[in-house]
Formats: structure tokens, sequence, C-alpha cells
């Protein structure tokens, strides 16, 4: 196999086709701020291990929703909820379900790295000690494949016993992805998780990107429109709380439909 | 939002070159066409001058599609809009070339024996300049109905060619002589299809420009 055809898939050459059902739907949504609402019935089927970007200006509902998926704004005082999302066909708002349960499922990524003040070792397997796991060879195990699958095991391996808080921000944030994925979830979001981070750094996450998608169900909010680009495989453009438009990457970066996203694309609104 | 209007400054900027080497390829094949229609010694150094000039247009244009393209780093229409440009830009430039071959054809033929121009050759020179003219129209002013003709026109060029080459190979046989001179006509009718081929081309990027939707090779899309 040659060099080029051994490369990761790229929103350019994805097959990418917006998916009739998807693995999370997004049913009929609203979103309130007590009085204010901030999302007005979206609808959106997510495929199943592929990459999803939401665009849109500042203060369009694109964060609000990325944290709806794993009921972050359940601790939001006044802040509720009309519609419905699932996962894999089960609702996030079932009355039983405990939030723990739903975030096993749902790994998150911030804008600003968020490493504990512990060791790395100690920060990967935070999830799995948590989850009430303590046998050592398996915590090791669980240690070593995160942090391969967040790039990050060949910088890591010879200081795990290290504080976190030594590394670099983009291994900071590569790390908090090995957290993430530590404990095995099936949708990781990703909330500008490059923001805070030089283009070398970038790079990397934007490398790691592709290669999760293929574990994992991948949602990110980005504000870089050459990153969109560059790693999804389905954008939705939001404004002022609405989803305006949600096709593949490669038709929403070519050839979109409505001129309000071709207007937000090429910097003229937002 | 300063930025946005620096960068529409730069578009426009590059639009109003394109044109202008348009113009100056509209004279170019003007002069060329007169010239294979009344061959006079010094049309190829009319030709030369010219060709010189939109030379370092085209330079001047792919340097700046170049610089837009990296700087502000153009996407969806924009980006459609710059490809496009150096495409045109190319394509505008080969006429110039060709338009010289026509004129140096011209005054080979100025210079030897006269030879009988077919009656197809002024029609078909005329038919040429309307597509040139018309595709740069239709790339400047967005105007799609005017491509979708200039694309059709291309049977018309091919039909009037085709006859012009029958009624030069019975010169040929008519003027066995003047083969030499009969053959450079032969070439001169060639070019200027070539023309009228490269004026479809720019109407298919006017298309893609508007349409965002690639033609080249299947005019069965063009809707």
């Amino acid at each position: 196999m040659s060099a080029i055809t051994s490369l990761p898939q790229t929103a350019g050459t994805s097959d990418a086709v917006k998916p009739e059902k998807g693995y999370i739907s997004v049913r009929d949504f609203d979103f309130f701020y007590g009085e204010r609402q901030t999302l007005f019935n979206v609808q959106m089927e997510m495929p199943e291990k592929q990459v999803t970007a939401f665009i849109g200006p500042s203060g369009c509902g694109k964060s609000t929703l990325l944290r709806n998926i794993n009921r972050m704004n359940d601790l939001v005082d006044g802040a509720y909820h009309k519609g419905d999302i699932t996962i894999g066909g089960d609702t996030i708002y079932h009355p039983h379900l405990e939030v723990t349960s739903l975030r096993k499922r749902v790994g998150m990524v911030f804008q600003k790295s968020n490493p504990f003040p512990k060791s790395i070792y100690e920060n990967v397997v935070y999830g799995l000690r948590v989850a009430g796991v303590s046998d050592r060879a398996t915590l090791d195990a669980a240690c070593e494949n995160a942090l391969r699958g967040a790039a990050l095991w060949e910088e890591a391996k010879d200081r795990l016993s290290t504080s976190a808080l030594g590394m670099s921000g983009g291994q900071q944030q590569r790390l908090c992805i090995a957290r993430a994925i530590a404990v095995k979830p099936e949708v990781l979001l990703m909330d500008e998780p490059c923001s805070a981070l030089d283009p070398i750094a970038t790079g990397k996450i934007e490398e790691l990107i592709l290669e999760l998608k293929k574990e994992f169900t991948v949602v990110i909010v980005t504000h870089n429109m050459q990153q969109a680009a560059r790693v999804s495989d389905l954008t939705a453009f939001f404004y002022l709380g609405k989803l305006i438009e949600f096709d593949t990457t490669l038709k929403i970066f070519t050839n979109p439909s409505l001129k309000q996203t071709e207007d937000y694309i090429t910097g003229r609104f937002g | 939002m300063n930025n946005i209007r620096h960068f529409e400054l730069e578009i426009a900027e590059l639009k109003r070159s394109l044109v202008a080497m348009g113009n100056l390829v509209e004279q170019s094949l003007a002069g060329a066409v007169d010239a294979i229609l009344h061959p006079r010694v010094e049309a190829r150094e009319q030709a030369r001058v010219i060709e010189d000039r939109l030379d370092a247009m085209d330079s001047a244009i792919e340097e700046r599609a170049h610089r837009i393209m990296a700087l502000q780093q153009p996407m969806i229409s924009d980006l459609r809009l710059l490809i496009s440009a150096l495409h045109i830009c190319s394509d505008l430039e080969q006429v110039g070339d060709l338009c010289e071959s026509v004129a140096k054809r011209a005054t080979f033929i100025a210079k030897h024996n006269p030879v009988d121009n077919p009656a197809e050759l002024e029609p078909l020179g005329s038919l040429v300049k309307e597509m040139i003219h018309g595709c740069m129209d239709a790339f400047v002013s967005s105007n799609l109905e005017l491509a979708k003709t200039i694309i059709r026109q291309e049977e018309r060029s091919d039909d009037l060619t085709k006859l012009c080459y029958e009624a030069i190979q019975a010169g040929m046989a008519r003027t066995p002589d003047r083969i030499r001179e009969y053959t450079h006509l032969l070439r001169a009718v060639a070019h200027l299809e070539h023309i009228g081929d490269i004026a479809v081309a720019i109407a298919e990027e006017a298309v893609y420009i508007h349409k965002g939707q690639m033609i080249r090779h299947h005019h069965e899309d063009l809707r």
C-alpha cells in the first residue's frame, strides 16, 4: 500500500453522507436558560464513528448543544430543555438514568486542558478508579492503551509517575483526550480543543481526531473553519440558536445550499 | 470587517486585470483574423507586441491570485473564483499565442503567393471573435445564459472549420505550387478553431464560478 493510500481520510476524501438515522439523534430540541431560549427546535442525526463539526458565531448555541449531549447543563440554575437526545437509540434524559453512567458513554474534552494535579498515570486511569477498577495490571494496560490512542505514549511512557502539570499545553490536551478515552466511551465531545494550542500541537490533535473516529463518534465545536473542513465528515452551521444548515463537510465547504452559511464561512458576517 | 473589505478590493482588482487582459486578447484576435483574411507583412510584428504585453499580464495576474490564496485563504465561491481566474488567465495567454501564430502565417502568405480564402473563413473569424467576447462577458457579468450560448457555439465553429479544410484541400489540388501557403492557411484555421474551444473552456469556468458545477467534459449536465 502506498503512503498516500494509507493516510487517514480527511473531509475532502471522505465518502460521508448525511444519514437518515444517526448514532446521536437530536429531536425537536429546545433549550432554555431560565426565560432565555438558546436553542430552537434542533433536529440532527449524527453518524456513528464519524466526526461532526458544529460551527457558528459566538452565542449561536453550538456549545450549549454539545454540552447537552452529556447533560452538562443539568447543574445550571433554571436551565431546562424540551425534546430529546438519544445515543445509540437510548434517551439520555431517561428518568432512571444516572448521569455518571451517561458520562461513561460520553467523554468530553474542553477548550483549555484541565489535567488533575496528579501524575500522568493517575490522570489517565482516574475514570477507571472512579468506576471501581483497582487491579494494577488492568489499570496499566488501560493507561498504555489510552495514551497510545491519544498519540502520547512515546512521549509519556518514561515519565508516567511525574506530574501532568509539567507537560506542554499540547501534551496536556492529549492527556485529557487519553483520560476521556480510557473509560472507552462511545462518543467523544470536543469543545474547541485546539483554541489554546500552537499550530504544531493543533496539527497533532487534528491527526488524532482522524484516528479517534475509527473507534469513537466525535462531535467537535470549533471556530476554526479550516479545522472543521480538515477533520470533520459532517458540518452543522448554527446561528442565533437555530440549526441553519447541516450537511456533509464537502458540501458545506464547497457549495453550501444557503447564502447565510457561505457568508459565515467566508467571514462576511459573524 | 476591514479585512473583508480589503479582500473584496483584492478580488475586484483581480477581476479588473482579467478583463483588461481579455480586452487585449480581443484586440489581438481582431488583428489576427483581419491579417489572415487580408495578408500583410507587418501582421506578425504587431501581434508580437501585444503578445509581450499579454505575457506580462499573465504573470502579474497569476502572482496576485497566488498571493490572495496564500494570505486570505478564500473559501467556497471566493476559492472557485481564484481557481478559475488562474485557468482563465492561462487560457487567455494561450489565445494570445495562437493569435501571434495566425499573424505569423498571414505574414508568410503575404511574403509569398496569394491563396484563395475559403468562403467560410470570414464567418469563422467572426464567430470566434464573438465567442471570446461572449465568454469574458459571461465571466464578468455572471451571465449563465450567455455562457451556455458560447458553449453551444462550439458545434458551429467545428462545422465552419471543416468546410474551411475542404476548401483549402481543393485549393491545394488546384494550385500545387502553393501548397506551402495553403498549409499555413490550414494551420491558421486550426488555430481559430482552437481559440473557439478555449472560449468554451472560459464559458465553462463562468458556470463553475457561479454554480459550483464543473461541466468540463460534461455538457449534458448543463441545465
